[in-house]
């Protein structure tokens, strides 16, 4: 019973704040496939030049996925900067949602209770998580709707949903890591100033990923883990990334676990 | 004097380390950008000869009629973008932190019972944040010069990263002067980073918006990223006067409102 107060509680706390970055992200997604018309009706022309170009051409600029030429192509190019407020979001939250009572200096009221560290925290991660499904089931069914608005061709397919999902899985990437600064770290004053650097710097670190070797990086940052371009060619996540992520989360969240049960708070 | 000095040194001791992971950051940016661009070089001209026999008009829907990345300082334009979001994220939250600290922390009473006036206490924090930013710039344009310099082959470059980081400089005190007024409006002090950055962010994807789109008209002057672009700075060779009025403005703007409203507002202590 206490577990199901506490993550009542603690998607309450977090209601207005989801709420707000549900609607940054789809107005993100509004905003930027309002773009999309004036490329549709050049699309199939652009597509026969671009498949003219040499390789290292579509490589420097950046167009190697063909953007501009089908709205999938299109959607990739714009959903890396939705992901990035995505990350933020859960990265945001994570940190927030396990630091909160030591920021507050409310943490007496929570421990005094009689409940164990352990259930707290899993009533937090699970509160953590229901809110970003709801972030993300309401910013795929919005984003679809968005896009039949704009575009002319059939519009809900596996494969623009595998794109947008990818979102849930980094946030849960974010979300773990989240967990785990606010759980190490002795004492956090400002969420914002840890959660929006770290998760510009694995957005830096993707752009840059060439520089020590693509493919070791690659593994380092979640914005690395899933190509657009291999899921609308294979309609599938590249299984490495999808085991490296995954086994990321698990040992963030149980590192977590053990600090916050030690923690003095 | 001694209060005001001491502020303003006990500011610039409070964002030391902050300042030198920044810093550490900059310089890993130029350097991580630069090194990728070795690879570019070779490929790049094969690009440029292919180019040239396109029609202006498929140029121009990929932004590329201008550049020639075969010259160090174009691929440093692109990278230059980068350079302004890490400049702006930095000072967004300094400006925002400097304020509101002592409202969160609840050390409002050590410092207002001092016998400086508020004003006097915002000016020095103003003082410690412009360093911090006038430090982080340095840093950035020496390891540019350094950088830039090792890569390039051609002409030199020194005036075009000079300008680039005036405009960085620029956009840093911009955001520097937003944080620091919305510390000021904002009752609640754990409200106001994320308000600041997030104004700071939604001017970020407004300009991917109008890259995206290449169509400015109206929209460009609500984001500073597009006031100094690095790509246009290259190709002018010379900053947009415009825009730097309208930093100017916003930056005078966004100071006064700051005393303004900070030295009217009651404190939370």
């Amino acid at each position: 019973m206490p577990m199901l107060n506490i993550y009542v509680h603690e998607l309450k706390q977090y209601r207005i704040s989801t709420a707000i970055w549900v609607a940054v992200l789809v107005l993100m997604s509004v905003v930027y496939i309002s773009i999309w018309p004036t490329f549709e009706s050049a699309a199939e022309a652009t597509r026969e030049i671009i498949e003219n170009f040499p390789p290292a051409f579509k490589e420097i600029i950046g167009f190697s996925n063909m953007a501009f030429t089908s709205l999938e192509s299109f959607f990739s190019l714009i959903f890396m900067f939705i992901l990035v407020a995505g990350g933020v979001q859960a990265m945001h939250l994570g940190t927030a949602i396990v630091s909160k009572e030591s920021r507050d200096q409310t943490s007496d009221f929570l421990i005094a209770k009689p409940v164990s560290r352990t259930t707290i925290l899993s009533s937090k991660l699970l509160a953590a998580i229901t809110l970003l499904i709801l972030t993300n089931a309401i910013y795929i069914s919005s984003t679809f709707l968005i896009m039949s608005l704009f575009s002319e061709q059939e519009i809900v397919s596996q494969t623009m949903f595998m794109i947008m999902l990818t979102m849930f899985f980094l946030q849960l990437f974010f979300l773990a890591l989240g967990f785990l600064v606010a759980t190490v770290r002795p004492k956090i004053k400002s969420v914002i100033a840890v959660s929006l650097p770290v998760v510009f710097a694995f957005y830096f670190i993707s752009i840059l990923d060439n520089v020590i070797g693509d493919t070791a990086v690659s593994y380092i940052t979640p914005f690395k883990y899933f190509d657009f371009e291999y899921i609308i060619e294979h309609n599938f996540y590249e299984l490495s990334y999808l085991i490296t992520g995954a086994v990321f989360i698990v040992v963030a969240l149980v590192t977590s676990y053990i600090f916050y049960v030690k923690k003095d708070v | 004097m001694k209060f005001y000095t001491n502020l303003y040194l006990q500011e610039l001791t409070a964002h030391k380390k902050g300042l030198i992971g920044w810093s550490i950051g900059m310089i890993l940016m130029v350097a991580g950008g630069m090194s990728k661009y070795q690879g570019y070089k070779q490929a790049g001209e094969s690009v440029n000869d292919f180019m040239a026999g396109m029609p202006e008009g498929v140029l121009a829907v990929f932004g590329g009629g201008q550049l020639d990345l075969t010259q160090a300082v174009w691929f440093y334009a692109l990278i230059f973008l980068y350079l302004l979001i890490m400049g702006a994220i930095h000072s967004a939250m300094l400006g925002a932190e400097l304020i509101a600290k002592e409202e969160r922390d609840n050390t409002c009473e050590f410092l207002y019972v001092n016998p400086i006036s508020r004003t006097d206490i915002i000016t020095a924090k103003l003082l410690a944040g412009v360093t911090n930013l006038v430090v982080l710039n340095l840093v950035t344009l020496v390891s540019s010069l350094l950088i830039v310099e090792a890569f390039n082959d051609g002409d030199s470059v020194t005036n075009q990263i000079f300008l680039m980081m005036i405009g960085l400089f620029f956009v840093q005190i911009i955001f520097l002067s937003i944080g620091m007024a919305s510390a000021a409006v904002v009752k609640k002090p754990k409200l106001v980073s994320p308000i600041a950055t997030g104004f700071m962010l939604s001017t970020f994807f407004l300009s991917m918006y109008i890259k995206i789109k290449g169509d400015y008209e109206w929209l460009q002057y609500f984001t500073p990223f597009h006031y100094f672009d690095g790509e246009t700075i290259v190709k002018d060779n010379a900053l947009n006067p415009t825009f730097i009025v309208l930093s100017i403005g916003i930056i005078i703007f966004m100071f006064s409102f700051t005393y303004f409203v900070f030295n009217k507002r009651d404190l939370n202590t």
